[in-house]
């Protein structure tokens, strides 16, 4: 019975999911060693964390194409996060891997899965959509050939000059 | 007399199968209410978030568990529901875990995991209840969980981290302490409960220097008592308890194109069972690992060097090793230095790394001659430490390679090796084809070092085609001749196939349709020249429908057969026996 009333615990617990999410404050570490907040990418505009690894081929598949998308709204405030899932056996390969790629976007190391676990993923590809506030818009799994037509519409909606065309509004 | 009513009620609660059907219909209506009622309820908490995820998986069919017997019934069920609560710099989190049974080992569990609450606010980090991490490359310390091999080193305790400025050096620490009950599936047969106290802590020191992007100095240290069951209760021996302390020292620089990673991890094991003497004694060991990286613009590549020297044994003792106290324990797990690959069938010919005693290379890159070309090579070696004589009056010699620091390709040493190349071309935005080359040999059998077994995959074929924004095309086929002088081939087939008695052809061919926000189909179809598979069969259809509901849930549902093989992943491998019948999973993000 007490596992029952356990699981009754989670019916509040999933309500409480609808509610606005942010990004969580969790330090990764940048290709060349250096400690970062998830948050200080927050703030310039639509953010997208992209959680990847050099295994996954969707995953790869997804940044492919994202990269393009960063490269001509970066300059609009888009940011594109790639935080890879690699562990420890791979870390060292990242770096040659994003820039062999031409990959412009700032890659950061997650190899213990703090991040993923703190953003409650489950497997990648994983990712999500989040406002210049902060606020976790929506979350993406999964990555087949065209997924990124309603990702990119959102990011132009979320677009500080989209909401200065719809009358300067926080893109809530 | 007849029962009275509520009597027959109680009687009918305690049988297991009425107690077991109540249990799931009360998580099915729990986890079916989450996705029906939630939208519809609201908690207008200021700086409160919650978050589920539920990942659910069933299977039944027929699996064949040993080789030459029929196959037996096989039904399983999963289910993983994780929350988590933030409130401010708080947050914490539990996992509902469901096995009845496990697909691999066929465990049966019903209840809460993983449990934890933790604090983070400026340098300051506090977890308690399941924590995991690792020290520097996890040559000493590497906790992690990995439900698809039903790995698990977790630790129920405390985890505090801690980083600080002082004078131009960054300084960061963390400490933690708890306990582990680790359940070691090496044998499927004979599944062991090794059980951990264990205590440890790191301190890093990063400079700010002018001539470096970023450097770092740390060093670690870990102390763990255990017991480790016994071999044979039956025949009296006692379970063994050990000692272990691992202290670590780790380097870390990084320059604009170059980064150079070393790190040293000891282990001394006091009172260790040694059972060529049957007592107690001491034991000093260790480990080094090492990585050069080069990466510019349209190339990339790592050179990395492992000499894990833990518990070098005979080949009697690598029989018995999982027993030994001295051998690298379950909290430890060093980089592997193999490719994991992502093709089929070259997955099936995997190296399970030896973390007691392995010596070896890896070089792995990338080149991009073209925006649209990337060439990814990947070369991987290694070999145990010694081999061993044992002469007419049964002494027995350690012969040492013949290079001190390389590993060695004669048998007597168990040698691995790993060739890789493949070529991926771009021709527009998601359409890509990869043709690709593999040739792997290990050891079929570390303890004996004689009989190495050989894998040549080509082509590796593999691509996707974008119909247009929303449909896609996928395919996959792959060709492999395996060499083992155990098997038996089909003699009969075309020399292209089998060129020799002890070698076996395989074949994969995969096509598939995707829509994106819809979900997709594929089919596999797999054919084998072996006329002595586990299962029996020669050939294997499956077909695999996925179906996406929204942008964050996904059910996959799939039905045929499945060769099985090994999984592997950090250089623990698992065996998968064949299935034949239908799967369905389904992953949501609430």
């Amino acid at each position: 019975m007490k596992k029952q009333i356990l699981l009754l615990l989670l019916l509040p617990l999933a309500a409480l999911a609808q509610q606005q999410q942010t990004v969580p404050d969790v330090t990764l570490q940048t290709t060349d060693g250096k400690s970062v907040s998830l948050r200080s990418y927050v703030g310039k505009g639509p953010l997208q964390i992209a959680f990847w690894a050099l295994w996954c081929e969707p995953c790869k598949q997804e940044l492919k194409v994202m990269s393009q998308v960063y490269d001509s709204l970066n300059k609009q405030g888009y940011t594109l996060l790639g935080v890879c899932e690699d562990n420890q056996k791979s870390m060292a390969k990242v770096r040659g891997f994003a820039s062999a790629k031409g990959w412009n976007f700032p890659i950061l190391l997650d190899p213990n899965g703090d991040a993923l676990r703190k953003l409650n993923g489950l497997n990648i590809p994983f990712s999500l959509i989040v406002d210049k506030e902060g606020n976790i818009k929506s979350t993406h799994i999964g990555y087949v050939a065209g997924d990124e037509v309603p990702v990119e519409k959102e990011i132009h909606e979320l677009l500080p000059q989209a909401n200065a065309n719809a009358g300067g509004g926080t893109g809530k | 007399m007849p029962m009275p009513a509520a009597a027959q009620e109680s009687n009918l609660l305690k049988i297991p199968a009425v107690k077991n059907l109540l249990s799931y219909i009360t998580a099915f209506v729990v986890i079916a209410s989450a996705y029906i009622l939630a939208p519809s309820l609201s908690f207008a908490q200021q700086n409160v978030s919650a978050s589920v995820n539920e990942y659910f998986r069933y299977g039944a069919g027929d699996e064949v568990q040993v080789y030459g017997t029929p196959a037996v019934g096989k039904k399983y069920l999963e289910n993983f529901t994780t929350t988590q609560l933030t409130m401010g710099d708080f947050n914490a989190g539990f996992r509902y875990q469901l096995y009845d049974s496990a697909e691999l080992y066929g465990q049966k569990f019903n209840g809460i995991k993983d449990a934890f609450v933790e604090y983070s606010k400026d340098s300051l980090y506090v977890r308690g209840g399941r924590i995991f991490g690792m020290f520097g490359r996890g040559l000493s310390l590497n906790l992690f969980e990995n439900t698809s091999i039903y790995y698990d080193s977790g630790l129920d305790g405390l985890k505090v981290a801690y980083n600080k400025s002082l004078v131009g050096v960054n300084v960061d620490a963390t400490a933690l302490a708890g306990v582990m009950t680790f359940t070691d599936f090496t044998d499927p047969n004979d599944i062991r409960m090794e059980n951990y106290d264990l205590q440890a802590g790191q301190i890093g020191f990063s400079p700010q220097l002018d001539f470096l992007n970023n450097s770092r100095l740390g060093f670690g240290w870990v102390h763990a008592t255990g017991v480790l069951p016994s071999p044979a209760p039956q025949f009296g021996v006692p379970d063994d308890s050990l000692n272990a302390t691992l202290p670590s020292v780790n380097f870390d620089a990084t320059t604009k194109d170059l980064e150079w990673y070393i790190e040293y991890a000891g282990k001394r094991t006091d009172n260790a069972y040694r059972p060529e003497n049957g007592t107690g004694g001491n034991q000093w060991s260790g480990g080094m690992y090492s990585s050069l990286s080069y990466s510019h613009p349209g190339f990339g590549a790592t050179l990395e060097y492992k000499d894990y020297h833990y518990d070098v044994v005979d080949y009697n003792g690598q029989a018995n090793q999982i027993f030994l106290s001295t051998k690298a324990l379950p909290f430890q797990n060093a980089p592997t230095l193999y490719k994991e690959q992502t093709y089929t069938l070259v997955t099936r010919v995997q190296h399970p790394v030896d973390f007691n005693d392995e010596v070896g290379f890896q070089l792995d890159g990338f080149w991009s001659p073209q925006d649209n070309v990337t060439v990814n090579f990947n070369a991987a070696c290694a070999s145990q430490h010694y081999a061993y004589r044992t002469d007419s009056a049964g002494n027995e010699t350690a012969i040492p390679r013949a290079d001190t620091w390389l590993p060695d390709f004669n048998s007597a040493y168990a040698p691995y090796y790993e060739g890789f190349l493949e070529i991926e071309y771009d021709f527009k935005a998601d359409s890509y084809i990869k043709i690709a080359f593999d040739r792997t040999s290990i050891p079929s059998a570390n303890a004996l070092g004689t009989t190495p077994e050989s894998s040549t995959a080509f082509p590796l074929f593999k691509g996707e085609y974008a119909l247009s924004r929303e449909w896609g095309l996928n395919w996959d086929f792959e060709n492999q001749w395996i060499n083992n002088p155990e098997t038996h081939s089909d003699t009969t087939a075309p020399k292209f196939f089998v060129p020799n008695a002890s070698t076996y052809f395989s074949q994969l061919i995969s096509l598939g349709f995707t829509r994106s926000s819809i979900g997709g189909l594929t089919a596999i179809y797999e054919w084998s020249t072996q006329t002595d598979d586990i299962s029996g069969r020669r050939n294997w259809f499956l077909v695999e429908g996925t179906i996406r509901i929204g942008s964050a849930n996904t059910i996959i549902i799939s039905d045929g057969e499945e060769r099985g093989g090994i999984r592997c992943s950090n250089g623990i491998c698992r065996y998968i026996n064949p299935f034949s019948g239908w799967r369905m999973t389904l992953s949501s993000q609430l």
